[in-house]
């Protein structure tokens, strides 16, 4: 009962602080900006995807019927509430160790927010020591973010769309780097993220960040994104992990925790 | 932050849980169930066979014969049954019957007796009684039940009825043994008393020998002895008395006679013996000597006439030599009156006279000449005159002297027999005295001869008795054993209980998967659902996103539940199996569901 009130407690807190940030006037202007703005992403190529396939590797298509993708577009919505009310542009997505759904959770989302009118979604996959995301979408794609950090060209060269989903770009890294960690201390992942950001403030950088207690790569690149959100699997990760990450992330900020795999299932008969 | 990892577990939460974990806990829950089934279907069976023995209460009543086997019967059983228990006779039995063919090959000795010994089975069965002697409720053993456990139905009855044979048996040998040990043990005591007796008797026998005056049935006689003795002690003291006075009065006479008859002359004159003539010469010598001097012839004259006596007196008396002697002795009494005369003539003339005066000088050598006289004369005491009668012939004299004599004799003879008496009365006196010791000495004699006799007849009587419980063990009337219920090969196996290993399994099974469960979950400190979640970050969860299923999981998932399905079938069919061939058929089962539910 204790905790259950404590709960309430919290979110009751949560509550009243949302609407005062809302009424903020310039954080309405940057809304109404970013909504109207058009999408200026350079690509090099939209790339088609196999939505069959990707049922099988749970990848959710925003048309499917289905009770992920209901918790996704639950997701969606309060996660475009907090970046439109505190200008947030850029939100990792981390993880406390791998295999917890931070991936997929990341892909999902961000074909989810993509989903929304007007909303240009960029999708980075900055694990750069198991990049997942193109072999998870079956991305045929020819360079990746390896081959940027290796020889610095134009970012457009390593940006595809995707066919079907018009304000979806994926940046992905084809194949692990070596030395992940002094890849990401040079100067260049500052200028990648500052470049993805400020090109359009109306884009929203979804990152896939390589798990926060398996190496130091996602303690480097979180001071530089706007927010993070922590993905959970439940009866997987553990709880002294999940607080480990909190302690690391320190004064990033974490938008919220995403519960995979959960049992209590948020669509009832509806 | 700080939420503890062990939380309260809801129902809700374990159920959660179990499905999560739903593998290992039916894994866990079918091997352990697979293991209770092949443990109930494979044990090898146990058949039990068991003989039961009656105690049976002696016959005869016990007022009557009274055994002297007295132990408990259930006290008397554990006996026998270690009797029956050692390890030659179990031996014994392996042998024959061939025992733990396989254990033997391998085991000890000890081993095989100790399996043995496990396998054999002593069970009283008792009966609440109310004791006939005291009246109390006991619990009394009227039978036991003697029981062999075998792999094999026939050598258990076969070995059952070997142990209960031996148990008969040897409970016969062994009250016969205890009763022919009583009547030994007291047939023996009674010897030995019996030769105890016989000590006592010679003892008795010697003292009453050694102490026969003192004993103290003799006291009252000796009592009246000595009064008796007494009184004759003191007659014979009068008599004795008497006697002496006589002798006295006898001896006055005699003195006042002369031995011989006094002889006169013619003219009447008493002639005078020669003794009388010496004495009286001797008187005038010493008279003569006294006046005048030596060569006086008066003295010359009386000199001649005292030497012509003595001459003639020597010569009558040269038979006796007493008369010389008595002659001196009367002399020397003579002499001594005559000094003594004269010494107080003399010391009345020294108060009277001078020195010089006639009379004086004439007394002085008077004295003189007596004492003179009187130192030559021998000192010896003169004897009475003794004369022999035949020389007296006086016949008063000889009458008197007749009657002394004999008066003497009958003292004498009174005198010995007054010793005599006094020692008898002395005897008796001794007797008497000593009696209360020796009465003492004797009543303990006696009393232990008493005793002795009295303990030997007692013990005669028991072993009498005795004797008889012994007939009584030897024909077989005392309590005994009987075998009511021998030993037949069983029908059924007395283990193991397969129902209950079944049973016991299936929920040992369920324990064991809930422990399995507990652990895997206690032991797993991952999330637990949104609240825990949100308790854990303070952040609430922005969404829940549900497992997502895919089609090849499916598909996995209809195999797994067909694959399922049929375990489950095949398991359901070897339950039924297991219910029909090892609990009780399934028509029999029906019939019995049938008439339970009226059917």
């Amino acid at each position: 009962m204790d905790r259950i009130q404590r709960a309430l407690d919290l979110a009751k807190v949560q509550r009243t602080r949302a609407p005062l940030q809302g009424e903020d006037p310039r954080a309405e202007r940057d809304a109404l900006n970013r909504e109207f703005s058009l999408s200026t992403v350079e690509f090099a190529a939209r790339l088609p995807l196999d939505w069959v396939a990707l049922r099988e590797r749970r990848v959710i298509a925003p048309t499917d019927v289905h009770a992920a993708g209901h918790a996704y577009r639950m997701l969606r919505t309060q996660l475009l509430q907090r970046a439109r009310a505190d200008s947030l542009n850029t939100i990792g997505v981390v993880s406390a160790i791998n295999g917890e759904g931070k991936t997929l959770t990341a892909i999902n989302l961000a074909l989810s927010l993509a989903a929304e009118p007007n909303q240009t979604v960029l999708l980075v996959d900055l694990d750069l020591r198991r990049p997942a995301v193109a072999a998870t979408l079956g991305l045929a794609a020819e360079r990746g973010l390896e081959s940027w950090f290796a020889a610095e060209g134009p970012i457009k060269n390593v940006c595809y769309g995707i066919e079907g989903v018009e304000r979806l770009f994926v940046l992905p890294t084809l194949a692990p780097i070596a030395g992940s960690s002094e890849a990401l201390a040079n100067i260049n992942t500052r200028r990648l993220i500052g470049d993805l950001k400020d090109r359009d403030p109306g884009r929203l950088l979804i990152v896939d960040l390589p798990p926060v207690l398996l190496s130091d790569d996602a303690l480097m690149i979180a001071p530089l994104l706007d927010a993070v959100v922590l993905v959970v699997h439940e009866r997987r990760t553990r709880r002294e992990d999940v607080v480990r990450v909190i302690e690391l992330l320190g004064n990033t900020r974490i938008l919220g925790t995403v519960l995979n795999r959960s049992l209590e299932s948020e669509l009832r008969a509806y | 932050m700080n939420v503890p990892i062990d939380k309260l577990a809801s129902a809700r939460e374990y159920l959660m849980a179990a499905r999560h974990r739903r593998t290992p806990l039916i894994a866990t829950f079918a091997a352990g169930l697979l293991m209770a089934i092949l443990l109930a279907l494979l044990l090898p069976p146990h058949w039990r066979s068991a003989g039961t023995i009656l105690i049976e209460q002696q016959e005869m009543p016990q007022e009557l014969v009274r055994s002297t086997v007295t132990s408990f019967a259930d006290e008397r059983v554990q006996v026998i049954s270690k009797r029956v228990m050692t390890t030659e006779t179990l031996l014994n039995i392996i042998r024959r019957y061939d025992l733990y063919p396989e254990e033997r090959a391998k085991d000890t000795r000890e081993a095989l007796l100790k399996q043995m010994r496990k396998d054999i089975g002593l069970k009283m069965i008792s009966a609440d009684v109310i004791d006939p002697r005291s009246g109390h409720p006991t619990a009394a053993t009227i039978a036991f039940e003697v029981s062999y456990t075998s792999r094999n139905p026939d050598l258990a009855a076969k070995v059952a009825n070997e142990l209960t044979t031996l148990y008969l048996n040897e409970n016969l040998n062994n009250r016969t043994q205890l009763a022919r040990d009583a009547a030994t043990f007291l047939e023996s005591e009674g010897d030995r008393l019996n030769h105890r007796i016989g000590e006592l008797e010679a003892d008795l026998a010697r003292f009453k020998d050694k102490h026969f005056h003192q004993l103290p049935e003799l006291t009252q006689l000796n009592m009246q002895l000595l009064d008796h003795t007494d009184e004759d002690l003191r007659s014979q003291e009068a008599r004795k008395s008497s006697l002496q006075q006589q002798r006295v009065y006898l001896e006055a006479q005699l003195a006042q006679l002369k031995p011989n008859s006094t002889v006169f002359s013619e003219t009447g004159e008493r002639i005078l013996s020669s003794s009388d003539r010496l004495k009286m010469a001797r008187s005038q010598l010493d008279s003569a000597r006294a006046m005048y001097g030596p060569d006086h012839p008066d003295i010359a004259r009386l000199q001649r006439q005292v030497a012509g006596l003595e001459k003639e007196l020597a010569g009558s008396a040269s038979k006796t030599s007493t008369e010389s002697v008595t002659s001196t002795g009367t002399d020397t009494g003579d002499l001594r009156r005559k000094l003594d005369s004269a010494q107080a003539s003399l010391a009345e003339a020294v108060g009277r006279y001078g020195p010089e005066h006639p009379d004086r000088v004439r007394l002085q050598r008077e004295v003189e000449s007596l004492q003179a006289q009187l130192s030559a004369a021998p000192t010896s005491t003169p004897e009475p005159p003794k004369l022999t009668p035949k020389e007296a012939d006086n016949p008063a004299y000889v009458q008197i002297q007749a009657q002394l004599s004999a008066t003497l004799s009958d003292l004498a003879a009174l005198e010995e027999q007054l010793a005599k008496v006094r020692a008898r009365s002395l005897e008796y006196q001794k007797n008497v005295s000593l009696a209360p010791q020796v009465e003492q000495q004797y009543r303990e004699l006696l009393r232990d001869y008493d005793n002795t006799r009295l303990k030997y007849t007692e013990i005669r009587s028991k072993q009498s008795e005795a004797k008889t419980a012994q007939n009584l063990e030897a024909d077989r009337k005392g309590e005994r054993f009987t075998l009511i219920d021998p030993p037949l090969p069983p029908e059924e196996p007395v283990s193991p209980n397969r129902r209950l290993i079944f049973i016991a399994g299936v929920v040992l099974s369920l324990g064991l998967t809930f422990a399995v469960l507990w652990l895997l979950e206690s032991s797993d400190s991952s999330i637990r659902g949104r609240l825990d979640l949100l308790m854990l970050t303070g952040i609430p969860p922005l969404a829940l996103v549900p497992h997502i299923g895919t089609e090849g999981e499916r598909r996995a998932g209809r195999r797994r539940r067909q694959f399922a399905l049929g375990t489950v079938t095949a398991t359901a069919f070897v339950a039924v199996a297991f219910v029909h061939f090892f609990y009780r058929p399934l028509d029999v089962l029906w019939f019995t569901f049938a008439r339970r539910f009226g059917l």
